[in-house]
């Protein structure tokens, strides 16, 4: 187990790293930081002195070094726009994105895993076709559009709840709910699929030759079996929703970090739009160890060899 | 011998169908057959002949819902077990009518360990405690020659061997003390030298408990070893059954002896093993009247008709219309 | 005494049991097949390549053609609307009705090119690390772990906010942000089918390993790549909608649904129509994508065979 959770580790660090190292060469591809500090009507002189004071003079291997060892250090520099450091910026508007993260994937679970394990085992009745084709359509709606429709709704004409803004319960709850739009469709899907995997293993069926009552058969061989499948499939989503609400947060001017990236790429503002995709690339690697961490400490086939 | 020659099952004509999206498959075409106390009973066939259904059936783990029993009676001591209601079928599972699967691998679930999954069955079907559970799981792995039981006991699956797992599976099935065992291929999964200590653990808990077994092979030297009676499968009918000496010495049936033709007989020199000529059936398209007739060298015109069940003799019975000439 | 089998009503299955010539088995297969096409699926994507393709034929007006006169007229149920404008018009007086016809060919060729791209991609390098294994694996799977963390909807709009909206740009930012989907996935089939017997055949005879690639394992995995695809092509059309909707998608005039919602999201009050519409559109389209989609898995996934 330890080697595995070693190797898994390792495997993490190097992603971010390349994840780190894309981000240069995107935001390098992309245009000048000198043409873009300065103003039109700077000197040539000016922009050699910018140049120089940015170390942007020095060969790319070694711009890239510096870069990289101060990203490690959470100095992504100060942003181009606002008179602060990338980082502190990005970091003032997280709590913001994790609360309605975490909201939207907890309605995300309470909707989709019921409906997929019962569908699932219900598989072919009526429940099933009707839960199946509610996740089919789910998935077939763009969540910004629904967002958009459920503010018409219950915001405009029935007024339950606010169009935008951050707050509490009412602020948070049609967000969360266009957040998870997408994510509870797909989600009750894939529970379905692996729990319909795990009712056709020969252990299920042998549990029930053995004359265990068929809920029991359920709740310890068929759900205990799936835990982890299920959980590797909430993880996967919440890792992406830290950086998949920008399009939401825009729509319902929700204070986190998609709306800070979205106005940093329209002002051109790299080190932030760094910082973003950094720290949300990080969340997603680090979510998706933590679950593999857990996995080998509860597969005895893992754990102990 | 009290009890000897009861009847413990008795099974009437039961015809099982699998619906795909090619067809249906008709798995068991009208099979019937009697198993007396006590006895070894056994059951032969070639993959597809339907028999690993016959034992699922009998346990009520036919695949749903493309598997469907269509008619017959299941008789287990006087009650139709197939119009029981799910509870009461799942008391008799595991409980009086237990069974050994073939691949002891895919049958433990991996995240448990082995003492409690040996246990699970007597927990449901005794209601015990989970105290008086472990005296009861390591007296029925001594009875299986685990060594260490109380240490093996909290095991997970993939640290066992093979044929360890397979004791465990027997371990399982013998812990609510059934009044019948069926097992599906009980050695075909294990390496061969396994195979000789399984087959003689099972001998020897069938002497000592004087167990009714019903044995599912398509291995005919076991059969010899272990059966009183053997009934052979065809393409989802019985077609011949009888005493195991009676149907080595006299088969009657031209399939069971082509099957005992092709056993290898030990004979010294280039020989070369006898073949049944033709391939089995597609499983979607079974022969019109006798499913053998394609393939048997005895056929003629009345093989379009299925043949019914008739005596040959005391205990041997054989379905063919020629069965008296050749 | 056995009497089950000589039942009269057994004459009767028995004769279906006759088996049946080859041609005759051959056209009942076909049938059996053509039945089980999806109708609805094929409708909508009918439909939908019907408006794509003959747009102007199709579309009662012109979609670009202003009309302020005729600004912010309801759906024709409604009071205020007309029949000339079917679906009401929006904020400029364009018709609601051939925007969204003409939007489908944005959608359409977006969809299909995206996936195109990303199944290319995706399939190539899935295929070259299962094929090959070893270091040349791990670095393609690093590589894909890399892409699979990164926001890719950040990635898309930052690149596209950098060079420009245009249709072209944006067929290519999604082509190289969504081929991870395929890679993963076309990697582990190739891998199983690289220790096959016919391909170590084809080595043994001294197949040379693009020729073995290409002839050999990419047509195997091609099943499992068009499901894929086709599962991608809703995804994408939804992606399309969103980079528009954010205004970063094909530049205006030139209608598009996402940029419909956009603008439609600006007079929600008193305009439902223009957001409501287009909408209805994305959601039937993907839709039918998901039904093709979901009907070709199950298809070729031989595990779906026995039917409930």
């Amino acid at each position: 187990m330890g080697a595995f959770i070693l190797r898994r580790m390792l495997q993490s660090v190097i992603v971010i790293l390349g994840v780190i190292v894309i981000t240069f060469i995107i935001s390098r591809v992309l245009g000048d930081p000198v043409v873009l500090l300065l103003p039109p009507e700077a000197s040539p002189e000016q922009r050699a002195y910018l140049t120089k004071d940015l170390g942007l003079d020095r060969p790319m291997y070694i711009q890239l070094a510096v870069y990289v060892g101060k990203v490690i250090r959470g100095d992504f520099g100060m942003s181009f726009r606002h008179e602060e450091p990338a980082m502190k910026l990005l970091l003032e508007r997280v709590p913001a994105s994790l609360y309605l993260s975490l909201v939207a994937t907890f309605f995300s679970v309470c909707i989709a895993l019921p409906l997929g394990i019962i569908s699932a085992i219900k598989r072919g009745t009526i429940f099933d076709r009707i839960g199946m084709t509610l996740a089919l359509l789910g998935q077939s709606i763009p969540a910004f559009w629904a967002g958009i429709m459920m503010i018409l709704l219950f915001a405009v004409q029935l007024g339950w709840f606010p169009p935008s803004g951050y707050g509490g319960l009412s602020y948070v709850f049609l967000p969360a709910l266009t957040l998870a739009f997408f994510f509870t469709a797909a989600t009750a899907r894939l529970t379905r699929s692996s729990i319909l995997d795990v009712l056709d293993m020969d252990y299920v069926r042998y549990a029930r030759l053995k004359g265990v009552p068929e809920r029991t058969v359920i709740l310890r061989h068929v759900l205990r079996n799936s835990f982890i499948t299920i959980l590797n499939i909430v993880a996967l989503q919440l890792g992406l929703l830290l950086g998949g609400a920008v399009i939401t947060e825009f729509i319902f001017s929700w204070p986190g970090i998609g709306r800070l990236s979205l106005d940093a790429i329209y002002n051109r503002d790299y080190p932030v739009i760094q910082a973003t995709v950094v720290v949300a690339a990080a969340f997603f690697v680090v979510i998706n160890l933590l679950v593999d961490i857990i996995y080998s400490a509860t597969d005895p086939r893992v754990s102990r060899r | 011998m009290t009890g000897k020659n009861e009847t413990i099952l008795e099974v009437k004509d039961l015809q099982i169908h699998f619906h795909t999206d090619r067809g249906v498959i008709r798995a068991v075409e009208g099979v019937d057959f009697t198993v007396r106390k006590q006895e070894v009973w056994g059951l032969v066939g070639e993959s597809a002949s339907g028999k690993s259904v016959i034992g699922q059936a009998l346990v009520g783990v036919v695949a749903k819902p493309a598997g469907r029993i269509v008619s017959g009676e299941i008789f287990f001591k006087g009650e139709d077990i197939l119009k029981k209601n799910p509870k009461e079928a799942q008391k008799i599972r595991g409980n009086q009518i237990a069974f050994i699967p073939q691949d002891p691998t895919t049958a433990l679930n991996p995240l448990l360990r082995i003492g409690f999954q040996i246990g699970e069955a007597f927990k449901y079907h005794r209601h015990q405690r989970v105290e008086t559970i472990s005296e009861e799981i390591v007296n029925v792995m001594k009875v299986v020659n685990i060594p260490s039981p109380e240490m093996r006991m909290k095991d997970y699956p993939h640290q066992l061997s093979g044929g360890l797992k397979q004791r465990v599976i027997i371990a399982t099935a013998l812990s609510c003390q059934p009044d019948l065992l069926i097992a599906d291929e009980p050695t075909s999964a294990l390496d061969v030298t396994i195979q000789m200590q399984i087959i003689k653990l099972i001998r020897e808990i069938q002497a000592k408990f004087q167990m009714t077994m019903i044995l599912i092979t398509h291995n005919l030297g076991l059969v010899a070893k272990m059966c009183d009676r053997v009934a052979v499968l065809y393409c989802g009918r019985i077609v011949e059954e009888a005493p195991v000496r009676e149907l080595y010495r006299n088969p009657k049936h031209p399939y069971t002896r082509g099957l005992l033709a092709s056993l290898p007989k030990g004979e010294k020199g280039d020989v070369e093993l006898y073949t049944i000529p033709g391939q089995l059936p597609n499983p979607l398209y079974h022969p019109v009247g006798c499913s053998f007739s394609p393939r048997c060298p005895h056929v003629y015109d009345r093989c379009k008709e299925v043949p019914g069940m008739e005596q040959c003799s005391d205990g041997h019975r054989v379905r063919c219309w020629r069965w008296k000439e050749i | 005494m056995d009497k089950g089998l000589n039942k009269p009503g057994n004459a009767i299955s028995q004769q279906e049991n006759v088996p049946l010539t080859l041609s005759e088995e051959r056209s009942l297969k076909v049938r059996k097949v053509f039945r089980r096409i999806p109708k609805t699926a094929g409708v909508i994507i009918l439909l939908l390549l019907l408006c794509a393709i003959f747009s102007p034929w199709i579309a009662p007006h012109d979609p670009i053609k202003q009309s302020l006169v005729d600004a912010l007229k309801p759906p024709c149920w409604q009071q205020g609307g007309s029949s000339k404008y079917i679906l009401g018009t929006d904020n400029l007086g364009r018709d609601i009705l051939s925007r969204i016809v003409y939007g489908a060919r944005v959608s359409t060729i977006v969809g299909f090119a995206a996936v195109f791209l990303s199944g290319l991609l995706g399939t190539f390098l899935g295929i070259i690390a299962g094929y090959f294994g070893g270091k040349i694996d791990a670095v393609i799977m690093r590589f894909t772990d890399m892409m699979l963390s990164l926001p890719y909807i950040l990635i898309a709009i930052a690149i596209i906010g950098a060079i420009g909206p245009s249709l072209t740009n944006l067929i290519i930012v999604l082509g190289i942000t969504q081929w991870v989907g395929y890679t993963r996935i076309v990697r582990f089939e190739a891998m199983s089918l690289s220790k096959s017997e016919f391909i170590e055949m084809a080595v043994i005879s001294g197949c040379k390993w693009w020729r073995i690639l290409l002839v050999h394992i990419l047509p195997n995995v091609l099943n499992t790549a068009v499901v894929l695809a086709s599962l991608d092509v809703g995804k994408m059309i939804i992606f399309e909608a969103a980079m528009s909707f954010l205004g970063l998608g094909v530049k205006p005039p030139t209608p598009s649904w996402g940029g419909m919602l956009a603008d439609g999201r600006v007079y929600l009050t008193f305009a439902w129509w223009i957001a409501t519409f287009p909408g209805i559109a994305i959601c039937i389209t993907v839709l039918g994508g998901n039904l093709l989609g979901d009907w070709l898995r199950d298809e070729l996934d031989p595990r779906h065979q026995l039917k409930a």
